[in-house]
């Protein structure tokens, strides 16, 4: 055990599982260490993707198993799919969410939707892997959310881990589950750290976490949000609101337990979620609670999300679209003045 | 049965005479298969919409059977005729299009996702231009595990203009896939003919320029689609790269049945059945005395038989519980 | 636990990492009622006044004037007069050695990993001393068990305490591990390799079994046996605890299991059920820990016969209210072997009364040292 980043813990986990088991392959636009030649067998220097997090990986397992592509994402996505239907446990790498749309269809209409076409014939043991969030100044087209997009598709499972020991958990539970799964990292979230264990270990989906016990209001927040909130509830503690910090991880499958054990004791519920409002996440948790605590909440939900805009680039307007601390703690004390 | 397959022939058949036997059979199949459909559907009793692979026959068997049960091939909307020559049971698929519980995928696939891993058939896909990276996949998987295997991609003259198959042919030739794709061009993409889509006018062609080999053959013809796909197999197989052959095919219906086709003019659909595959395929083997007539009556008759079972099971086979709605969506939730 | 509350340090803000006390509000002996300003703390921010977050009278101030505390630090017992001076001793003293085995990281930091025979072992030895100590814990649990108590065996002997194969630190694979006899021979093993016998034993309910196998067949390496808890002396665990610790996946269920372990429920925090969800989901726990459940399903024998059949001195240390090994009859056991019962604790004394169990063991083992 020691403190690892996001990106660490990450990285552990592709190479626990590739080394347990070797159908477990990689594939993507400059995962390995670039091409410096047409040489197929001669990789270059470079250090482990964009984002780094195959980094050493190229080197370990060779370029049989962590295969460089051109930049064709529906080739790679379909690929990484017809190989799961026949033996393989690939995990494709997205780089960044918004690049779904070049191959959604592969993700939702293909890896989706196999298993059940096909009377439960075959498996998509597949791992999409993306990089989600703002933050960054990487502006409308490289910062987007989209969970919300993928737990809409049955089919599918999505997990977003909000630090580096749910991280490492969450992807192991992701390569050897057996459906096909979206693993969304937050890319503010690359460089935090924490105590994670050196051994390979799995979380469970469908787990919520509790982050913080507490009697006055239930705080449900996914991904960097759980990070911003936990700041949120500490100056709720100093304002005497007890704050109960929950963490769903997996979108799909959700853990509605956890969560309605947490509101029906509460009875005031903020919701934090960096997606859009229409049709979003926020709003599939507003309206499961909605139905199921009716008649039991003391105030009405409140909803903390990003805009109905595309991210914008300047760092003001930046700043102004993402949800933080002073929105979650005025949504708190709003719940908490009725 | 054997008797009749050891005969003086004046050339050395291509394949074992009880292969080209098989080979026959298939082709039959899908023909009879495919006619049936046809009936069935016109007579209201299939739901959904069925798209035929009538006039194709020679070109779907004579790359299969070149193909192993654990190759993989990948189809399209049209994909009957794949299914069978891949060896898929017969009776399986007409209950899965007639949507009963005892069908090939439980009744939730239907015509367009008919598949059976079993017999390496990776399922019809009905996203046009859905196969081919799927199918990459399953090359992937036979070069990283080492079986040997190759990986037959199908797709007609309209799934070739999608960006998924360009995308698939410069995939596999940069992972050096064993792979081979196969244009099956019969001369419309839905209702737009290959003349007006194709900017190149030649799929073959335009392959090769991906960088890996590309044929053209005539579809109508078992043996030449065959002995193209043999060295094409040979290939992958040895770890030499995907290919491209190009089969030039008359598709004899609509796109879909119940399409009246206006966009075909009447003098060529009546040119259209001027060349059997089927017919071409006895007036061979007759000739070359590779098999013998009565054998081929015979499976015709068997053939007949079949399918007529296999409907009249399909129309009696129960249909799935409502219970299997929620079913197979996950392996676990 | 009696109505008895701790005054802490409080924590105001994020970067606050410790408090002075600049003086006391209240007497000590005076009432408080819950909100009223108890004494004033400055931080490097601020300097604010502390209010008192229960009723009650100030029993004990535990801090000087002008001295910094780190947040969390135990500074004042709030409780009603009919509580005991020495229920209140116990309190504090038990509050702060909880507050040391909180602070995971001491262990981290302190412990070595040793290659033996194919796996890794943790060990955590303290102390210099002539006399050794080997601490061996039980079921599900691991070096930490003893924070609160190695430290300060560790000023008088040299201690060693050890994760057992599929616990904490240790390699999770039980291989050739097929009874506590193995499990003894590879302690056997350890000790030796770093010359570290004769020893006392102090163990924990399924150490017990192991410290009993160890004993067995190296009678001249134990100078005397402290077993606490013990399984494998007739009293088999409660198979609803076993089962329940083994299944359970989430931290609901989890908790239910370890609210077993304790008479003070207070004692299944946040960080402990974390902790142990934590080490449950490591690969190859589930698997170690059916095997060791099955190896005590087979271990119990004539508890009276098995100690009789020991030379060393041996004493027990047993919670009264112990739901997960029900205490045996003193009067079943042979004359020699004493049975020390603590009222209203638990299955695990060394956590729950941890100043208790120091002292019966220190005594027990300055007793036979001295003789």
């Amino acid at each position: 055990m020691s403190l690892k980043s996001y990106r660490q813990a990450l990285n552990e986990a592709l190479r626990h599982e590739m080394r347990r088991d070797e159908r477990v392959i990689l594939a993507g636009i400059d995962i390995g260490a670039g091409h410096t030649s047409a040489a197929e067998d001669a990789p270059g220097d470079g250090g482990g993707g964009v984002l780094g997090v195959t980094s050493g990986l190229i080197q370990e397992f060779g370029i049989a198993r962590v295969i460089e592509t051109p930049i064709s994402e529906s080739a790679i996505i379909g690929m990484c799919t017809g190989a799961a239907c026949t033996g393989l446990r690939p995990v494709a790498d997205l780089m960044f969410v918004d690049f779904l749309g070049v191959c959604f269809d592969q993700i939702f209409n293909q890896a989706a939707k196999l298993r059940y076409m096909f009377g439960g014939k075959v498996k998509v043991p597949l791992v999409i892997r993306a990089s989600i969030g703002a933050g960054m100044n990487a502006a409308a087209q490289h910062s987007q959310m989209l969970h919300a997009l993928f737990t809409h598709i049955p089919g599918l499972k999505v997990a977003m881990p909000s630090g580096a020991y749910d991280a490492k958990g969450l992807l192991i539970q992701a390569i050897r589950d057996d459906d096909p799964v979206i693993f969304l990292e937050h890319k503010g979230l690359y460089e935090m750290r924490e105590d994670v264990p050196d051994e390979p270990y799995s979380i469970p989906f469908g787990e919520a976490n509790v982050l913080l016990d507490g009697d006055d209001v239930t705080v449900l927040a996914t991904s960097k949000m759980v990070q911003v909130a936990k700041l949120a509830a500490e100056t709720a503690r100093s304002e005497g609101i007890e704050v109960e910090l929950v963490d769903p991880r997996t979108t799909s499958p959700l853990d509605e337990e956890t969560i309605m054990d947490s509101v029906s004791r509460t009875r005031r519920v903020v919701i934090v979620d960096e997606g859009n409002p229409r049709c979003g996440f926020a709003a599939d948790l507003a309206a499961m609670i909605a139905i199921r605590a009716h008649g039991l909440l003391r105030a009405p939900l409140q909803l903390v999300t990003a805009p109905h805009t595309p991210v914008p680039f300047s760092p003001t307007l930046e700043k102004a679209y993402l949800p933080n601390e002073g929105k979650i703690c005025a949504a708190i004390r709003q719940v908490m003045a009725v | 049965m054997e008797n009749r397959l050891v005969m003086a022939s004046s050339n050395p058949t291509p394949l074992p005479a009880a292969e080209l036997a098989v080979a026959y059979r298939r082709m039959r199949m899908i023909r009879e298969f495919e006619e049936r459909i046809k009936l069935e559907f016109e007579a209201g009793n299939i739901p959904g919409f069925v798209h035929l692979y009538v006039g194709q026959e020679a070109s779907a068997v004579g790359v299969c059977m070149n193909l192993r049960d654990s190759d993989y091939i990948g189809s399209t909307h049209r994909g009957h005729g794949h299914c069978i020559a891949k060896g898929c049971d017969v009776k399986g698929m007409m209950r899965e299009i007639y949507g009963r519980a005892s069908g090939l995928c439980g009744g939730k696939g239907g015509s367009m996702h008919i598949a059976d891993f079993d017999r390496g058939m990776l399922g019809a896909n009905a996203i046009v231009g859905g196969n081919p990276p799927l199918v990459i996949g399953a090359a992937l998987t036979a070069k990283t595990l080492r079986t040997g295997g190759v990986a037959v991609s199908f797709t007609g003259d309209g799934g070739a203009n999608q960006g998924t198959t360009f995308e698939s042919l410069n995939m596999a030739v940069v992972l050096k896939l064993p792979a081979l794709f196969v244009f099956e061009n019969n001369g419309y993409g839905e209702m737009t003919h290959h003349d007006y889509a194709v900017g190149s006018k030649d799929l073959a062609g335009r392959a090769a320029a991906f960088g890996l080999p590309a044929r053209k053959v005539d579809a109508t013809d078992f043996f030449e689609v065959f002995a193209a796909t043999s060295e094409a197999v040979r290939r992958a197989r040895a770890g030499g790269g995907p290919s491209v052959i190009e089969t030039i095919a008359k598709r004899w219906y609509g796109h879909y049945t119940g399409d009246p086709q206006n966009y075909r003019s009447t003098a060529e659909r009546k040119r259209l059945k001027e060349v059997d595959p089927l017919v071409k395929f006895r007036g061979r083997v007759l000739d070359e005395r590779w098999l013998d007539v009565d054998l081929l009556n015979e499976i015709d008759g068997e053939v007949s038989s079949t399918v007529n079972e296999a409907a009249a099971e399909a129309a009696a086979a129960p249909f799935p519980s409502e219970s299997e709605l929620t079913t197979q969506v996950y392996g676990s939730y | 636990m009696k109505n008895i509350f701790p005054i802490v340090v409080p924590k105001w803000g994020l970067e606050m990492e410790e408090g002075r006390l600049n003086g006391w509000l209240v007497e000590e002996g005076g009432r408080v009622a819950k909100g009223d300003e108890l004494a004033e703390i400055e931080t490097s921010k601020v300097t604010n006044r502390l209010e008192s977050p229960y009723s009650g009278i100030l029993r004990k101030k535990l801090a000087a004037i002008d001295r910094s505390y780190p947040c969390g630090t135990l500074i004042g017992v709030l409780a009603e007069p009919e509580v005991t001076e020495s229920e209140i001793d116990a309190f504090v003293s038990d509050y702060r050695t909880a507050a040391v085995q909180r602070d995971e990281s001491a262990t981290e930091v302190r412990s070595e990993v040793l290659e033996i025979k194919g796996r890794t072992l943790r060990l955590l030895q303290l102390g210099e001393h002539p006399t050794r100590l080997l601490l061996i814990h039980g079921f599900g649990s691991g070096i930490d068990t003893w924070s609160a108590i190695q430290d300060r065996l560790a000023q008088q002997y040299s201690t060693l305490a050890l994760d057992l194969p599929g616990h904490g630190g240790s390699s999770k694979d039980l291989a050739g591990i097929d009874s506590f006899a193995d499990l003894a021979a590879l302690l056997q093993e350890v000790v030796q390799s770093r010359d570290y016998a004769p020893m006392h034993i102090v163990a924990h309910s399924m150490g017990v079994s192991v410290a009993l196998a160890l004993a067995a067949r190296a009678p001249d390496l134990v100078k005397t046996l402290t077993l606490i808890s013990p399984a494998g002396l007739g009293s088999t665990p409660n198979p609803a605890f076993m089962q329940c610790l083994i299944g359970a996946n989430s931290r609901k269920e989890l908790g239910v299991a370890l609210k077993m372990l304790f008479a003070d429920q207070g004692y299944v925090t946040r960080e402990f059920v974390d902790a142990m969800l934590k080490y449950k989901r490591l690969d190859g726990v589930g698997t170690a820990l059916q095997k060791y459940a099955s190896l005590l399903q087979s271990d119990s024998s004539n508890h009276a016969d098995r100690l009789r059949g020991l030379s060393m001195p041996i004493q027990l240390i047993w919670g009264a209210q112990d739901e997960v090994i029900r205490p045996v009859e003193a009067e079943s056991l042979p004359a020699n072997v004493g049975l020390a019962l603590f009222d209203s604790i638990g299955h695990v004394p060394q956590v729950e009364a941890s100043s208790r169990t120091l002292n019966r063991i220190l005594e027990f083992i300055g007793q036979s040292d001295r003789s």
